[in-house]
Parts: C-alpha cells; structure tokens; sequence
C-alpha cells in the first residue's frame, strides 16, 4: 500500500514517507511507480455551490516501454479506486518521468467527477480534455498543484455543465 | 443491388445457411417455410407441399371470387374436385413431414385444413346449383357401378397390409383417396357413407402401422445425427494434454492442419473447438426438440424453465464449455514452464488478445479469470514486465470504472426509449381481435411465441406492428472482421442482424491514446484489450434503433441445421431453452433486422450521427 492514511505526527509521516520512497525505489527501479506523494492533500471543483474534498492523491505512472506516462490526480485513495465521494479524477498523459518533471507543465486532461455515489458523472466528453497547470513543487508546502480555469463539464447526456475552476494539491512526499 | 447491400445478403444468407428456404419476411411474406432437413427427404417433400399450398390457395381465392361475382352456376366443378382432392393428398404428406420432425408441417397443415374446408364451403354452394345435383346423382351411380370392382381392391389392399406390406399397401389405399376424393363430395354425407366405410376401414389398417415405421425411422435418423455431431470429450481432453506436454517441453505444440504453434495459436485452436462444440449443441438442442415431440407427442416438453438441469442439452454444452474453461490454464501454464524472461512479454501479449477474443464469443469472466489466473505464471517470469502490467492497471482501471458509470447512466435513460427487443417484439406480436399473433391477445400465463395461424398471414398481422418500433439489443457480434453485418444474440424467442457499425477513426485513436494503445504498444490487460478488440473489430455489448424488418422461423428449424458461422448468435457456454412450450413443432423465432441509432462498446455509447 503506497498511500498514506491522514492524521499522523510529523515524525510519524516523514517515517512512513521514507517508507514509501524506498519502496517507490524498489518498484521503480526499471518502470514502475516513479513518485509517489502522500495524501493529505484537498481538491475543489467550484460548481455552484462549490464541492471541497479534504483530502488529494496524485501519482504518476509509467509503464516503461515507451508509453506516455499518466498523471492522475485523485480525491480518493487510488489503490481503493473512486468509491468515496464526491470522488474527483483529473487524468492526463505525459512524458514526464517523475513528478518534479511535471512542474510548469501545461497538460491536456480528461476529468471526471462525481459528487455522491447515487448521482451523475461530469466528465469532460468523448473527446474533450482540459487544460490542467501544474504548479511547481514547493518544497516548504510540499504539494504539487493542478488547476483548470472556468469552463464545463458534461453530464452523460452531453449537456453542459459549468464550472468556475477546478483545483487539485497533492501533497508531496 | 450496391455492394453494401450484396455484403448484407450474403451475411444473412450466412445466419440463414443449410435451410432450403428462405422463411417469410417482412420484405416478402410469402416466402414458404423452411426445413432443416435432418432427415434428407423432406426438403423436397416440403417443396412439394408448399408448391400445393401455393397453387391451392390461388385456386380457393379465385373460386371464392367466383362465387361472389358470379354465383355457384359459375363454379368448375371438374377443377373443385381435382383441388380438393390434391390438397387432401397435401395433408397426408405433411402428416408425414411432421413425423420427420419439421414444424413447417404445422404451417402446411393450418393452411391446407383451412383450404379444404372453404373449398368444401364452395363445393356445398354447389350443390344446390342444378348441374350440381345432377352430377351428384351422376357420381353417386358411378360410384355404385364401381363398387364391386373397388371392394376387390380393397381385398388386395388388406391382403397387403396383413403380410405387412405397408408401403405398397399406403400407395394403393392413396390412389384411392385421392380418385374419391375428386368426386365424393359432390354427393351428400348420408349417401358417401357405403363408399367411405369400406374405405376408412381399410386405410385404418394402413395407417397406424404407417406412423410407426415413419417414427421409428425418423427417430433413428435424428438420433443418428446427433450422435455423429456430439462432441467428444475425451478427445479433447487428449488433444489439450498433449498441447500442454508439447508446449511444457519445447515451447512450441504441433496443431493438426496447422503445424507448430505456440501458446497462444494453441489457445486460438482450443477456441476454434470450443465454437465447433458449441455450434454442434446448438443443432443437437434442436433435433432434440424434434425428437423429443416424436417421441412423447404433442404434450410432453422440458417444462417452463429456460436453460435449466432439466434440459439435458444444457447439461452436456456446460460441460463441453467447462472443459475448455478448464484447459486454459492448463495451455497456459504449460506454456509458462518453458518460457524465456525475454519471450513474456509479447507471449503475454498475445494471450490477452487470444483471451479478449475468446471472450467476446461467451463466458466472458469466466475466460477472463481462467486466463488471468494462468497469465500469473507467465509473469512471474519476468518481474520488470509484471512491474509494468501493474502500473498499466492502475493507470487505466480508474478510467473503466468512470465510464462504465457513465455508460450505466446513459443507458438507463437510452432504455426509456428503446426497450429489450424481445420485449418489444413479443408486444407487437400479440393477436389482435381476428388477427393473428404469435401470442394471446391478453394472455393469463406466460407463454413463448407460437404458430397460431399460418406462418404469412401471422407476419401479414405482425410484421407492420414490429418494423418501426425502437429497440434495444444485447451482444452484437461481427460475423467477419471484413462482414458489413453484425449478428444480434438470441434472447427470449428474439435475434436478428444489424449492419456493422463502426466508431469514428478519431474516437478509436481517442480511446486508444487513453488507453496507452498503439501499433507498437498493445493493451496490457484483459479489460483493454477486450475494449480495443471490441471497437476495432465492431463487437458490441448493446445497440439500439429502430427495427426494419421481421422473419418468423420455426425454433426448431433455426436450431437443427445451424452452421457453425450463425452460432454465434447464442452465446458460448449455453443453448437456449425451450422456455414455456410444451411441444417445440409449433415454436416461433422472430429475426429481426435493426437500423442502429447507438451502440455501446466497453468505454463508452457512440451515437450514430443523423440517427
């Protein structure tokens, strides 16, 4: 399990991040998982009201034989997949290879959102992408930023579905 | 005709293959039954009959006309006679098909019963004619001026009958039929009744005897034929252990007719047996059918339940299904053993798509988990690769797991519009007043489509009902990669064709590019090599539109001379059921055809531009 639960001391964090960047070492050593941040981060998608999550994951992966990688920021732990709402996926190819890599990186992304589980998926289309920024890593915040202007969403019968911004923080190891 | 249009007909010509005729359409109503002609002869015995019904119904409507227009006087008595007597001959020889197991006889038999009776509505009006009584009383003295020499035939025909020459015995008491037939019922029933008895008494020695030769001959036909096409087990299981040796020891199977192969073409072989086995229980279910009707009569079925223990046709495809789940981690372990680290990844390739191709035809987890759990071994060959796949997996599951939610949210507002088709079809096909359908008009219990009425006229009620409805089908499959039709599975007492559909260039590359899918790079998981098989080859999980035309076929005859290509219009790993029937001969299939408005694949629903 890469992900890292909430609440924890500072020490007890930095331990368990050691952790997972050795491990993240081990795995990445030819493909793999190239970074890895902790979650602790939050998410808001500014639909009317706005939906805050308190917590955002973002991994980057790579397949290794000369795929684009992914990016994927989530509002849920990703080894668990979007089982808790609202449930938040901005997702979008890279050739980065690690997360470092990304900062300043304009990315086409797909996003998918759902608020609660009964209810509608937004997503950005068939074919439609968004352009998420990504922020540089701050090394005293430790979160890795994406952020997507205005624009909308569509719901699965393809209307539109406004919204005044979407912003993810991951938090970095 | 475009060539669209030819690609289109010889795709249905392939769903409709091995049956001599072609069924009534919506297209053409008049179209005849066909036979499945398990027993050889009676595709020309139904040819003959139908060339009767034909005629005969052309000659009742034009004496029908006549009488109405022009009154009895006009009648040709001469030809009445003839065509009562041939369409009595007609019944006698669909009694016959329908000892060979053919439902079409049920059609034939509906329709020449209805013949003979207005013709004898006709012939009555006759009578009262002055030329009708006067060729009553012609035919009455001529018929007792036979009658010495008729008695002394029928003495020669019993004589026959009690040395057990039924055969020849049944072609003279038929000469006689059909002479009488020509002129008895120019006279009244009280005065045909010396003539008829010693008639009806010598056809009574005849005639059971008859039945039970033709029973015992046809049930041994259709049992040999089920027999030469039961799949065999043993050999199979033979012919996978020694694949897995082969592959255990040198990498590499030698495959009858196909040389040296490797695992996957080792599994492609297992598939091809798997369709064989499955097309050869899809033709047993229906002889059996037939069989089974011959056998216990008209009363006895499987009862009311679909695919249950009870049917043993279900049984024995379960089986034969089981043993091929069964053998694909045999292949594939098998295979594992021998591998180099540097062969896994493209072999793992490989076997996903042999996998997702497998699938797609029936029993889709069932392959999926056999093969995942089998592909296991072949990854722990190479760690670096099996790193890969993990990481491919998580970054494309989220992905499924938002879309199958969007596609279930589409769906369900797309299910408003377009219900199951054989829902839809089985409410437009419900009799209506005097008009026929293929169910009651208000029915209490739940009953399967039947041959109520003659099957052109039951299409003539029906047919304008269903075309134009919108519906929704399940398991669209390609009949070729190449093939502008895609066959529509069988659910309920429903199936049909669709013309193939394909996405968008752009939307493909859209959702190879999520996928991380190029030439150079293929699918890493069962889920996306089975999405990306499925857009590329134009397979679908559902489709709706709008239904263009209906044909009614008999079950039994859909089923009993299937080819293995038009198997796939029942999913692998089962047959269909005889539902709530008590006797299969008189069971109706609809097949329809669908102009799609919308298809969904595993990522998502395209609907189709205009529709």
């Amino acid at each position: 399990m890469l992900a890292m639960a909430c609440g924890c001391s500072k020490e007890k964090m930095d331990e368990m991040v050691n952790t997972v960047k050795e491990q993240a070492k081990t795995i990445s050593e030819s493909a793999a998982v190239v970074d890895v941040l902790p979650a602790t981060g939050r998410a808001e998608v500014k639909l009317s009201p706005p939906v805050a999550m308190t917590v955002a994951y973002v991994r980057l992966y790579s397949v290794g034989d000369g795929r684009p990688g992914v990016v994927q920021f989530t509002s849920y732990d990703p080894d668990k997949g979007p089982n808790t709402f609202p449930a938040l996926l901005v997702r979008a190819m890279t050739s980065a290879t690690s997360l470092d890599g990304l900062a300043g990186q304009t990315l086409n992304a797909k996003v998918f959102f759902q608020a609660q589980s009964s209810g509608p998926v937004l997503s950005t289309g068939e074919s439609g992408v968004l352009q998420a920024t990504v922020s540089p890593l701050d090394p005293n915040v430790k979160t890795i930023n994406a952020s997507i202007a205005a624009g909308s969403l569509v719901d699965s019968s393809g209307k539109a579905v406004p919204f005044g911004g979407i912003t993810v923080e991951g938090v970095q190891p | 005709m475009n060539l669209k249009m030819a690609h289109y007909l010889t795709a249905c010509i392939v769903i409709a293959s091995t049956v001599v005729h072609a069924n009534p359409t919506t297209r053409d109503m008049t179209k005849p039954l066909a036979t499945h002609n398990t027993i050889p002869e009676s595709a020309a015995s139904a040819a003959a009959i139908y060339e009767i019904c034909i005629a005969a119904e052309k000659f009742v409507l034009q004496s029908e006309e006549t009488l109405a227009k022009k009154g009895p006087d006009a009648l040709q008595a001469k030809l009445l006679g003839t065509w009562k007597s041939k369409v009595n001959q007609g019944i006698r020889d669909a009694e016959i098909l329908r000892l060979m197991g053919e439902p079409a006889s049920a059609d034939m038999l509906m329709r020449l019963n209805d013949y003979t009776t207005r013709l004898n509505n006709v012939i009555v009006r006759y009578w009262g004619t002055r030329a009708g009584t006067s060729l009553g009383h012609k035919i009455q003295a001529q018929l007792q001026k036979q009658a010495k020499s008729r008695d002394r035939e029928y003495e020669k025909i019993r004589g026959m009958a009690e040395a057990k020459n039924f055969v020849e015995a049944e072609k003279a008491i038929n000469q006689i039929a059909m002479e009488l037939d020509e002129v008895i019922h120019f006279i009244g029933p009280q005065e045909r009744q010396p003539f008829l008895v010693p008639y009806t008494a010598t056809r009574g020695m005849i005639d059971p005897a008859m039945m039970q030769i033709r029973s015992a001959e046809a049930n041994q036909k259709m049992t040999q034929a089920i027999d030469a096409m039961k799949p065999d087990e043993a050999m199979l299981s033979t012919w996978v252990d020694t694949a897995a040796g082969q592959l255990r020891s040198a990498g590499k199977a030698t495959l009858e007719g196909k040389g040296e192969a490797t695992g996957p073409l080792v599994l492609e072989a297992l598939s091809e047996k798997w369709g064989a086995g499955h097309a050869a229980y899809q033709r047993i279910q229906g002889i059996r059918w037939a069989l089974k009707w011959h056998r216990d009569g008209a009363t006895v079925g499987y009862g009311d339940t679909t695919q249950s223990e009870s049917d043993p046709t279900y049984s024995e495809a379960s089986a034969w299904t089981k043993a091929v789940l069964s053998a694909i981690p045999v292949i594939i372990k098998a295979d594992a053993e021998s591998i180099q680290p540097g062969d896994v990844a493209l072999r793992h390739q490989q076997y996903l798509a042999a996998l997702a191709k497998m699938a797609s035809l029936g029993e889709s987890k069932a392959v999926m988990t056999a093969g995942n759990d089998a592909l296991q071994s072949l990854l722990a060959k190479n760690s670096v690769y099996e790193t890969s796949i993990k990481n491919y997996e998580a970054a494309t599951r989220d992905l499924f797991t938002f879309q199958s939610r969007i596609i279930k949210e589409t769906a369900a507002v797309l299910t408003q519009q377009y219900g199951p088709v054989d829902a839809v079809v089985r409410e437009a096909s419900r009799a209506v007043g005097t008009n026929p359908g293929l169910y009651p008009e208000n029915p209490t219990v739940p009953v399967s489509a039947t041959l109520n009425a003659p099957a052109h006229l039951t299409l003539a009620s029906i047919g304008p009902r269903i075309v134009g409805k919108k519906a929704q089908v399940t398991g669209v499959l390609r009949i070729s990669p190449t093939s502008q039709t895609s066959a529509v599975e069988f659910v309920g007492r429903t199936y049909g064709t669709i013309p193939a559909i394909t996405l968008p260039e752009s939307q493909i590359r859209q959702l190879k590019e999520d996928l991380l899918v190029d030439d150079a790079h293929p699918p890493l998981t069962f889920a996306a090599a089975k999405a990306i098989q499925s857009v590329t080859l134009g397979n679908y999980s559902a489709a709706g539109g709008t239904l263009a035309g209906a044909q009614i076929e008999m079950m039994i005859t859909r089923f009993a001379p299937m080819s293995p290509a038009a198997s796939i219009i029942v999913p692998r790993g089962g047959v269909i059921g005889a539902g709530t029937s008590n006797s299969m001969m008189n069971q109706v299939a609809v097949r329809i055809d669908l102009d799609p408005a919308w298809i969904q694949h595993d990522l998502g629903i395209y609907r189709i531009p205009g529709k």
